[in-house]
């Protein structure tokens, strides 16, 4: 596989994926928030709080609008021969590194919404801790399992 | 053993306790809310102490019946442990993969001689609580019988040191010799013994002050309407009229208070610390009111940990630690080996610890880190909590108290402090595959040991002002109980992580 050497992205359904679950969680917040307004409208709480629900309902919003686009322009993997590697670019960076020999299974999590995107939670678990990967295609996801299991296959690691 | 085994019948008072210690909410706040000016005459009054009694029923019948209802037996080559009320549960251990037999013996059993006896397999365990001790040595020879049959008749060799036992050490170990005999057979040799001295040092610079003021200051706190505060100022009144010193003295009577105590603690919980190799086992047995007895098999350490606090330092003291794996939660929060962390040596003098843990480690070589960190990151160890102090310490002055910032001013004095002993101290070496890492923690240093092919993952973190001053942080995960602990520094030079990185990736496939 000539571009295993390359950061790879989640596909570009991911994107929308993040965006209407993020669009979903704010509509969550704005009915939480209304709720708490009118709460404090009509048992007249302190007068400051109002600036406070409207302060972190603009913070949502942002998150709800930024949020989803860096989760999807900053978040690579790598498959490399013997180990993989996840990235997190944005501002903390944080890179993950996990060699194959390690892995105990790998698990994999979609909902109907990712199913009809074709994609798929995956994460890799060793006897200790799991590794997440970004959102990947139902494809990717199964080759990935594949070159996995056929570099585990035989082998006798001591996990 | 191979007929279904009844518990012994101290479990039902263990039971109770069990029942006392599922509603403990409930009766602490009958007793601190409700007691004092509860109506016996009222009728309604007695409500909730009924609740609580029906609450406290149930559980205990629910106890009773689960101990009543509990069977273990041996059948062919598993261990089998039966119990449950409605939904029946059923174990079964697999006698050939039984690793460790350990026993804990509380106050209450040491009297009626019953024991607390956990089978453990490396994936697996089940809990016998409680058996008269008679019962506990017995399920242990049988076990220990019946795996080198197991293996003899299997021909492995895998699990020889598990056959294994020694009959000076513990009479519980008792070994039929027939089978045992046809093959090599391990000595027991005793590697540690803490003697009084030794433990009364280790008890009087173990910083247990901090536990005991934790316990105490609440307990003060709650019985302070009976304390007969005036006694204790008075004494000091006649010594001083000025409130502060009076405030001085009672701290320093309760801190003085909280070190006997906190040394006593340590001096009961370690008492005897004995540590036995027994084949790939290690036997530590430990305790005066709780005695316990654990397994640990040394080959199933993950890393080797050195924890040495600042003042042990100062006597050339140190304690070993190993991080173990274990996959099953939740049986006991009082088992040490549970949370993967053992400690083996608790109190010994460095040069002879390595001495002795080489003995048992010899595929691992424990070479000193290399000390010393770059300046660089000097003061991102403290500015971000500094800031947070000095937010906190504003707040705190803009409602309050002006001194607060004194306070805030000597924490933040400390964290400097401690932030130069990290540059200083901390560091890391690479030996072929073993790699050391040096911590500085909050009280002391911490050393930790461990193989490339122990690790589990690997993790960089940077952001954009640490990419500026080239720096980066990194963390290697290594199987710890069920779960797992990140060894790791901070403010690294790049370069460093960058061959660490290559280091863990290059690794020899040991097939």
């Amino acid at each position: 596989m000539e571009n295993d050497q390359l950061l790879k992205k989640s596909p570009i359904q991911a994107k929308k994926y993040y965006y209407l679950v993020e669009g979903l969680e704010f509509i969550v917040n704005l009915i939480v928030t209304i709720v708490l307004i009118f709460l404090w409208s009509h048992f007249h709480w302190w007068h400051f709080l109002i600036y406070i629900f409207i302060g972190l309902l603009i913070l949502d919003l942002l998150y709800a609008l930024i949020g989803p686009w860096l989760k999807y322009n900053y978040t690579y993997y790598r498959v490399n021969k013997d180990y993989i590697e996840i990235k997190r670019d944005f501002f903390f960076k944080k890179q993950e590194i996990v060699k194959f020999e390690r892995t105990q299974f790998i698990e994999q999590k979609y909902n109907p919404m990712l199913k009809k995107l074709s994609l798929v939670k995956l994460s890799l678990v060793t006897a200790g801790h799991h590794v997440i990967f970004p959102l990947m295609h139902t494809e990717d996801a199964e080759t990935f399992e594949s070159t996995t299991f056929d570099y585990l296959r035989g082998a006798d690691f001591d996990v | 053993m191979y007929s279904p085994q009844k518990l012994h019948p101290i479990s039902y008072v263990t039971g109770i306790i069990e029942a006392i210690k599922q509603n403990i909410v409930l009766i602490i706040i009958f007793f601190v809310f409700n007691i004092r000016d509860f109506d016996y005459t009222n009728i309604y009054a007695y409500i909730f102490p009924g609740i609580i009694t029906i609450f406290f029923l149930f559980s205990f019948i629910a106890q009773v019946l689960k101990v009543y209802n509990t069977r273990y037996w041996i059948e062919n080559d598993h261990f089998i442990l039966a119990t449950g009320i409605f939904t029946k549960e059923r174990k079964e251990l697999n006698i050939r993969r039984i690793q460790t037999l350990d026993t804990s013996q509380g106050i209450v059993n040491q009297i009626v001689g019953g024991v607390n006896l956990q089978i453990k397999t490396p994936s697996d365990g089940l809990e016998l609580d409680t058996v008269s001790k008679k019962q506990s040595d017995f399920i242990q020879k049988t076990i220990k019988e019946k795996q080198s049959e197991l293996s003899f008749e299997h021909n492995q060799t895998d699990n020889q040191a598990d056959n294994q036992a020694d009959i000076q050490l513990e009479n519980q170990n008792e070994v039929s010799d027939i089978v045992t005999n046809i093959q090599s057979k391990p000595q027991s040799v005793s590697l540690y013994k803490l003697n009084f001295k030794e433990l009364l040092l280790m008890a009087l610079t173990s910083g247990a002050i901090g536990v005991a003021f934790a316990t105490l200051s609440p307990i003060i706190g709650g019985l302070s309407d009976v304390i007969p505060w005036h006694w204790f100022t008075d004494e000091f009144l006649q010594i001083s009229q000025a409130i502060s010193v009076i405030v001085l003295l009672t701290i320093s009577v309760i801190i003085l208070i909280s070190y006997i105590v906190g040394t006593l603690i340590v001096i009961i919980r370690n008492f005897n610390y004995t540590v036995i190799k027994n084949g790939n086992q290690l036997n530590i047995k430990y305790g005066l009111f709780n005695v316990k007895s654990i397994t640990v098999p040394t080959d199933r350490v993950q890393a080797v940990v050195e924890k040495q606090s600042f003042l042990r330092k100062l006597f050339g003291y140190t304690s070993l630690h190993f991080v173990i794996t274990s996959d099953m939660d939740g049986l006991d929060g009082d088992d040490v080996t549970l949370n993967g962390n053992v400690m083996i040596l608790p109190f010994i003098k460095r040069e002879k610890a390595y001495e002795i843990i080489a003995g048992l480690m010899p595929n691992m070589k424990f070479e000193d880190a290399k000390e010393g960190m770059p300046w660089s990151g000097f003061h991102r160890y403290f500015w971000q909590p500094s800031v947070v102090l000095i937010i906190i310490a504003a707040i705190i002055n803009h409602f309050w108290q002006p001194w607060v910032f004194l306070i805030a001013g000597i924490l933040i004095l400390l964290l400097i402090i401690r932030s130069y002993l990290v540059i200083k101290y901390s560091g890391l070496k690479i030996n072929e595959d073993e790699l050391v890492v040096r911590n500085v923690t909050l009280f002391g240093f911490k050393n930790s040991y461990f193989k490339q092919d122990k690790i589990l993952g690997m993790e960089v973190r940077r952001n954009p002002f640490l990419i500026k001053s080239d720096l980066a942080n990194f963390n290697f995960i290594i199987a710890k109980a069920a779960g797992n602990e990140a060894i790791g520094l901070k403010f690294n030079p790049k370069q460093h992580v960058d061959m660490l990185q290559s280091w863990y990736l290059r690794g020899d496939h040991h097939q």
